[in-house]
């Protein structure tokens, strides 16, 4: 394939994807994370790494010598961990956190890093649980582990 | 803010909030995700296996480098105008386009044989070639690689008729002449508004077609 051919195939699939995300710009935010949910990515651990980078970039401006933008130092501290960012902006924290509980609803956010989920196991032991009932939660958590397991084993879809 | 300081000269302040970056950086990461799922070749594995690059990846860096004051080769100009969120998105767009193919044009180039240029019959130097002509039809390799993807592309909705059609037709929306909401609420005998939702589910459906790479670890969520 000459060089030509390349860029033209490359620009197709451009193309391509700007029309297939052309309702990307009107997503509300939880339409936004919902996405990005589904695409394999948390939020929260997007936010979390773009702000080890935003400081990385913040160190290597201190060492050189130059400026850091109020701008930039807006976005740091807007990316920051939840407790940090309590202690700067309570606000902005807040919201983070509605954010955050609002994200369990649909099944975005996570409490701990752990590889295979604890499920609680407490209902088993009510008497009020069918047969039926106890197979369905028995059959979504095997469902639910093994969904984790390939997610952390980057088992995703080609 | 500027979005990039003091690089941004002309561009008025506080135009793009710190929350609008965030926002700015999903939107991008989404989009990445959709562009490495359609592109025709084999992108995924030099970015993601060969390179480790993916889609969240190249969103961050094309953002960074936005916020970053001394990196003057993603700039917004004041010649273009206020630098709103939406504008902003769409420059964005075209970086990340760039970046992404300048990562497979290397990988291409290192793979191609060079071919020693033909000289013209005088000797004096090498004479025209058809490298340098824009090509206008499609080799047949091109076209079956095309051809590939988009059957491939296709096979991931075969259980969902309704979002398999729409991609069909967006495909070749020139074929079809359904270029807006409204010409493909006709040509597929539905509403807009019902055009409006298949458009976001497959949207998010191609996004996570999408290979990863794992974020570093130490950034597992917390809120």
């Amino acid at each position: 394939m000459t060089r030509k051919e390349l860029e033209r195939l490359l620009a197709e699939a451009a193309g391509l994807a700007d029309r297939l995300t052309e309702p990307l710009e009107s997503l509300s935010n939880d339409e936004l994370d919902l996405a990005l949910a589904d695409a394999g990515t948390i939020p929260g651990e997007l936010r979390a790494a773009f702000h080890e980078r935003l400081r990385s970039l913040e160190s290597r401006l201190y060492e050189a010598g130059k400026t850091v933008p109020q701008s930039l130092l807006r976005v740091i501290e807007a990316t920051a961990p939840v407790d940090q960012l309590a202690q700067t902006n309570p606000k902005a924290a807040e919201s983070r956190l509605r954010s955050w509980v609002r994200g369990f609803a649909h099944g975005m956010a996570t409490m701990a890093p752990t590889r295979v989920p604890e499920i609680a196991r407490a209902y088993r032991k009510t008497e009020t649980l069918s047969e039926n009932d106890s197979r369905l939660l028995d059959d979504l958590e095997s469902e639910l582990k093994a969904r984790d397991v390939a997610r952390d084993e980057g088992d995703v879809k080609p | 803010m500027q979005g990039g300081g003091s690089k941004r000269g002309g561009v008025a302040e506080e135009e793009l909030t710190e929350d609008d970056v965030e926002d700015l950086l999903k939107r991008l990461t989404v989009y990445a995700c959709v562009l490495f799922t359609v592109l025709p070749d084999q992108a995924r594995e030099v970015t993601v296996g060969g390179l480790g690059i993916g889609p969240e990846d190249l969103a961050q860096e094309v953002v960074l480098r936005f916020l970053d004051p001394h990196d003057h080769t993603v700039t917004w100009k004041a010649s273009s105008g206020p630098a709103t969120p939406s504008r902003v998105f769409g420059y964005l767009k075209k970086v990340l386009q760039h970046d992404l193919f300048d990562l497979r044009k290397r990988h291409a180039h290192q793979k191609t044989v060079s071919m020693a240029p033909h000289t013209q019959a005088n000797g004096d130097g090498p004479g025209p070639s058809l490298d340098g002509f824009p090509s206008r039809t499609e080799s047949p390799d091109t076209a079956a690689l095309k051809g590939e993807r988009h059957e491939w592309l296709l096979r991931q909705f075969d259980a969902d008729p309704a979002l398999r059609e729409l991609l069909e037709v967006q495909f070749d929306p020139e074929g079809w002449n359904a270029h807006t909401n409204v010409e493909l609420a006709n040509l597929l005998g539905s509403s807009v508004a019902e055009i409006e939702n298949r458009k976001k589910r497959l949207m998010r459906r191609l996004a996570a077609l999408a290979p990863h790479q794992q974020l570093p670890s130490g950034n597992k969520e917390k809120p």
